[in-house]
């Protein structure tokens, strides 16, 4: 009696069927996953490496109370022409280059329907500024468009989320909802001026 | 001469249960005619082709949603589960409790009526049913939610039948092993009573809260999210247990490597299944980093169960054409039946299923969700999966189900032979638009890409493209719809011995698994080589963004 063919045996299409799990390795290439037990820090955007989960800043705060913080945000940093360009400290600070090595700049903005608010940002590049985002009718997004590829955040109703982007090149990126809002989705727009 | 399980048992069934069979599946072929439609005009309207007020065009949106994603798959689905149930199991030749599959029916025919006709009278919901898009008076979308519920409770008594049938010779004593078929069929039905449970748990806390009986929804997301991944992978393990009885039907070919194993790896859906469903949210701000972490690494292991089931189908079909005399890496395949329809669909099912895979294996990377998860991709994968591959195994099991139950002939299968090709075409034109758009960011469901103009012009160019490969698919999909509907409505009601317009071989053969069997698994080499090429695409793009990213903190 031959023995069966090894590309017939139960072990190995069991083998092959755990195939696709290889993909693991090219996720650790990328710095994707952890490579070992010990804490990694993974790749992100641009090349740059996450500096982990930052604390919400108010667990418990209000619709009320972050519309306030938006509105004083823009009175404060509103400019002539309507946009918004929040100011870096006075005493910022910066290393030998000149190039900003501060705290992350604060920017406060809302999503509803159908607009971001404030709907213009002009920001200064390889600036750290933290975006304080809170959609306050119904779930939105924002997908930030840099021309060949996009950068997505999706900002649940009544749930502020926070992170710190920081923009290498200068130039305008559209911000468009990504996720669906209403009859009015299709207009919902805004934009980012890096200077 | 092989037994024909599937041709005979359907004939043997009682003219009940035949009547039965046939009103599923032609509610089941209106809803699919239905949602193709209405995705046909939302791709057109997406292309460009003609204007619609945007309301229009998100009904129409929700429409084709709500009409495929749950009604085609789900009406679908109870009739090709209950007529398995009552075919395949040993000893029972007919559905037990028909009544009550009538019942189900009814429901789901009565929430299919409510879900449609009410995305007429209030701002579209999508097929998601977000309660938080709710304005004003909410008592239309409560019927909208009670739509879902009706239907969940038919779903519920579909698998309950199903598994009556399967279980009624062993209650009355015959005890009779059941077949690796029946064994599928069961879990199945298990696993269509665990999406009725999820969709009661997900529709009727807002029905309720629409009717004024209720508090507010606070976590719609999570519960949509388990039903939602629930409802991607039940139509998937349904397809490869089709795949495995059509390919019996058509070869005689069962699986070398012993029904044990092909129960085996039909049970661990059950397993491989539920705990993955985490990829859907990696842009929720709610999911902490190392949930995302372990999302990703559950993820890869959803896909084991399916490439299983493909081994399994093609090395047994392998080393059976070999034992026949099947020569070369791929000549061997010339001893399949490729006049017959049913085949060709299995064929380009299967390739489908490749391609849409292997894109798919793109999102359940946490790091490249805020790259694509919201994008053109998603739907440009998808049509793969649910046309490509779903839909169109469904149709091959059609053409064996239709004559089966109604005795009419197959209707033009030379034509019906070459749809499958125009289909994967479309798809190929429609996915590859589709997913380079969403590459490049183009959000999903909005009509106007341009954005007044401030868009890059090949977004529009994408959708053009998109609506060009949708035109290619409805015209081969509605091609089919006429056929089966013409197969489906004729009166000729004689007994139907296998259709010779449905030529198979029978390639049963005394020595097996002495032979190699390669495609099999050079073909799941080269599913991960596709896979690792979209992926490192996906890598490269996030990198070449001009951004950097931290932190995902949020607040209540």
């Amino acid at each position: 009696m031959r023995p069966p063919h090894l590309t017939t045996r139960l072990g190995f299409i069991t083998f092959c069927g755990f195939g696709v799990v290889a993909l693991y390795g090219l996720w650790a290439i990328y710095g994707a996953v952890p490579t070992s037990l010990r804490a990694q820090k993974p790749l992100m955007p641009g090349g740059a490496m996450e500096m982990g989960v930052r604390d919400a800043m108010d667990s418990h705060m209000p619709v009320e109370e972050f519309q306030r913080l938006v509105k004083e945000f823009v009175d404060t940093h509103m400019l002539a022409d309507g946009s918004v360009s929040p100011a870096l400290p006075e005493r910022a600070a910066t290393n030998i280059l000149g190039a900003y090595i501060g705290e992350p700049v604060d920017v406060f903005m809302t999503a509803r329907q159908y607009n971001y608010w404030p709907s213009v940002l002009r920001l200064e590049r390889n600036v750290p500024y933290r975006f304080r985002i809170m959609a306050v009718d119904t779930d939105h997004g924002a997908s930030i468009q840099f021309k060949g590829a996009a950068y997505m955040i999706r900002a649940p109703v009544d749930h502020m989320v926070e992170k710190v982007l920081l923009f290498k090149e200068p130039g305008e990126y559209p911000i468009y909802c990504t996720v669906y809002c209403g009859l009015g989705h299709d207009l919902m727009k805004g934009k980012i001026v890096v200077e | 001469m092989r037994e024909d399980t599937l041709v005979d048992g359907l004939w043997r069934l009682p003219a009940g249960d035949r009547r039965l069979l046939k009103w599923v599946i032609v509610i089941a072929l209106f809803s699919l005619g239905l949602g193709l439609l209405c995705g046909a005009l939302t791709a057109f309207r997406r292309a460009g082709f003609f204007t619609l007020h945007p309301g229009l065009g998100y009904t129409l949106l929700s429409l084709h949603g709500v009409t495929i994603f749950f009604y085609w798959l789900y009406f679908i689905q109870a009739g090709l589960v209950l007529m398995l149930a009552a075919v395949y199991t040993k000893g029972v030749g007919r559905l037990v409790g028909r009544p009550l599959a009538w019942l189900a029916l009814a429901c789901m025919v009565a929430g299919f009526a409510l879900s449609e006709l009410t995305l007429f009278m209030n701002v579209p919901l999508l097929y998601d049913g977000n309660p938080r898009l709710v304005v004003g008076d909410a008592t239309i979308p409560g019927l909208f939610y009670l739509g879902y519920v009706i239907t969940n409770i038919g779903l519920f008594l579909v698998g309950a039948v199903s598994i009556m049938t399967t279980l009624a010779p062993k209650f009355a004593g015959s005890v009779e092993p059941w077949s690796t078929v029946t064994f599928a069929t069961v879990a199945w039905a298990g696993l269509l009573i665990v999406s009725a449970m999820a969709g009661f748990n997900v529709f009727l806390p807002p029905m309720l809260w629409a009717f004024g009986l209720g508090p507010p929804i606070v976590d719609y997301g999570m519960q949509w999210h388990v039903l939602f991944h629930n409802m991607h992978y039940l139509p998937l393990m349904a397809t490869v247990i089709v795949w495995y009885v059509l390919i019996e039907v058509m070869t005689g070919v069962r699986s070398i490597f012993g029904t044990q194993f092909s129960k085996i790896v039909f049970a661990s859906y059950l397993i491989f299944v539920p705990p993955t469903f985490l990829y859907h949210m990696f842009l929720d701000p709610n999911l902490s980093e190392p949930v995302k972490v372990i999302g990703s690494l559950l993820s890869l292991f959803i896909a084991v169960p399916t490439v299983l089931v493909y081994l399994i189908i093609t090395s047994s079909l392998e080393s059976y054409a070999r034992a026949r005399g099947g020569t070369g890496l791929f000549g061997w395949m010339r001893l399949l039946p490729w006049r017959n329809p049913a085949m060709t669909a299995v064929a380009l099912a299967v390739l489908n299923l490749a391609i849409g895979g292997s894109l798919s294996f793109v999102l359940i990377q946490g790091k490249l969700a805020p790259l694509l998860s919201d994008t053109f991709f998603v739907p440009g994968y998808f049509h793969f999966l649910t046309l490509g591959t779903v839909t169109l195994t469904f149709i091959a099991l059609l053409l064996y189900v239709i004559p089966g139950i109604t005795g009419n002939p197959i209707w033009r299968p030379q034509l019906l032979n070459r749809l499958p090709y125009v289909i994967t075409l479309g798809l190929l034109i429609f996915g590859s638009a589709g997913v380079l758009a969403g590459y490049t960011g183009v959000p999903r469901r909005v009509f106007d890409v341009g954005y007044g103009g401030e868009a890059p012009d090949w977004w529009e160019l994408m959708m053009v493209l998109v609506g060009i490969g949708a035109a290619i698919m409805s015209v081969g999909l509605a091609t089919y719809l006429y056929g089966l509907v013409r197969m489906l409505l004729g009166r000729r009601y004689a007994p139907a011995p296998e259709p010779s317009a449905m030529p198979v071989v029978d390639l049963g053969a005394a020595e097996l698994g002495h032979h190699p069997a390669w495609v099999g698994p050079l073909s799941v080499l080269v599913l991960i080589v596709a896979m690792s090429v979209f992926t490192i695409i996906g890598f490269e793009l996030m990198q070449s963004v001009p951004l950097t990213a931290t932190g995902g903190g949020h607040a209540h």
